[in-house]
């Protein structure tokens, strides 16, 4: 038993001190609406794996309100993950983008009002994420807590019975 | 390799949580009739910290990066309870993290824990039947490492260029599916070294921990 023990405590070991090295290997799909001078929209779509790398082409799906079967335009990342697209103003509401790429992805919803009529340049009007924006040391620090929690399973059992 | 929310369509998700769900059920059937189950929880605790842990390690293949995936590890070492253990970190990631997701946890499971319960029953099979030296040992660990990951990369890829959406291009999907299919070949590769390290390292230490070796 105290074997298995100390093995299972050089692996928690191990375990623990992986985080601070590696990133997840998810995506991050960032959409940002814009309104130019007059009727101007436009949403800018930003996709990046959780290492960083933009997700150059990606195939991006754009699911206009109301109707979320329904591809409203198909296309493809540029070279540095970004695309761009420009909803006609009568149709406010949620816009659904799913990017994807052998698999891999996310989806964002983007708000988008209707009519208003800004003045001055560009405006940014909605942003939105697929992920949750976590700092490094609030990864490190939820996965820690999964790893103790295992970690701790794995003690409970292993202790000693007379 | 983790299918993240809104890539399927949901009868697939349905479909993944039914064989999920059937896994599970067999696992712990199997389980059940082992002498004392308990004694196995530590170890399976452990090792899905590790699971947990281990795709936040990148293998830079192009034209994507892989991380490490270490089924075939959880089935060697775990037997039948590898595939509760790929379910459990799975939640955790997909919860935690956004990596995969829980419409798809199902399928993932499928995906990751099906082949590792098969690597875990033919790695006992072979324990039982063939010499224990340490050369059968390593090529069995080898075996089982990169077989599963093998298995895993073929399901995921039969998944996803099965369920491509009408709307978009299917050639693209599966120029995509074939790209990162053969950019897991050079991982199985990494994984059943790893596996056949780990095993030849448990042979020597504590050869009962090994799924199968029970002296």
């Amino acid at each position: 038993m105290t074997g298995k023990r100390t093995i299972s405590v050089i692996v928690a070991a191990a375990a623990v001190l992986v985080p601070g090295i590696a990133l997840a290997h998810g995506a991050d799909v960032a959409a940002t609406v814009t309104r130019h001078v007059e009727v101007e929209l436009g949403v800018i779509v930003a996709a990046t794996y959780h290492s960083g790398h933009p997700m150059a082409g990606a195939q991006v799906t754009v699911m206009a309100p109301g109707a979320p079967d329904e591809p409203w335009l198909v296309g493809e990342c540029d070279a540095e993950g970004r695309f761009e697209f420009a909803p006609p103003t009568d149709r406010p509401g949620t816009w659904d983008v799913q990017v994807a790429y052998h698999g891999h992805g996310g989806r964002v919803s983007v708000e988008i009002a209707g009519g208003g009529e800004e003045t001055g340049s560009a405006v940014v009007t909605a942003e939105a994420s697929s992920t949750a924006h976590l700092s490094v040391l609030q990864r490190v620090v939820m996965g820690a807590c999964v790893v103790w929690g295992l970690i701790g399973t794995a003690l409970f059992f292993s202790r000693r019975r007379d | 390799m983790h299918i993240p929310d809104g890539i399927l369509p949901g009868s697939v998700c349905a479909a993944g949580y039914v064989a999920a769900g059937a896994a599970t059920a067999l696992s712990l059937a199997v389980v059940r009739r082992q002498a004392d189950p308990h004694q196995v929880v530590p170890k399976a605790s452990t090792l899905t910290a590790v699971f947990f842990v281990a795709s936040w390690i990148h293998v830079p293949i192009p034209p994507a990066s892989v991380h490490l995936v270490l089924n075939g590890l959880l089935g060697v070492v775990l037997g039948p309870f590898a595939f509760l253990a790929i379910l459990v970190g799975l939640f955790f990631q997909a919860v935690l993290f956004q990596h995969g997701g829980l419409t798809t946890l199902g399928v993932n499971a499928t995906l990751m824990g099906v082949p590792a319960l098969a690597v875990g029953a033919l790695f006992g099979l072979g324990a039982r039947l063939w010499v224990r030296s340490s050369r059968w040992a390593a090529v069995f660990g080898f075996a089982g490492g990169s077989l599963a990951t093998v298995l895993s990369a073929l399901g995921f890829a039969v998944v996803l260029v099965a369920t491509v959406p009408a709307a978009l291009d299917p050639s693209l999907r599966t120029t995509g599916v074939t790209a990162l299919t053969l950019a897991h070949l050079p991982l199985a590769a990494v994984e059943g070294v790893f596996t056949a390290m780990v095993v030849l390292f448990l042979r020597k230490v504590q050869p009962d921990l090994l799924h199968g070796w029970r002296r």
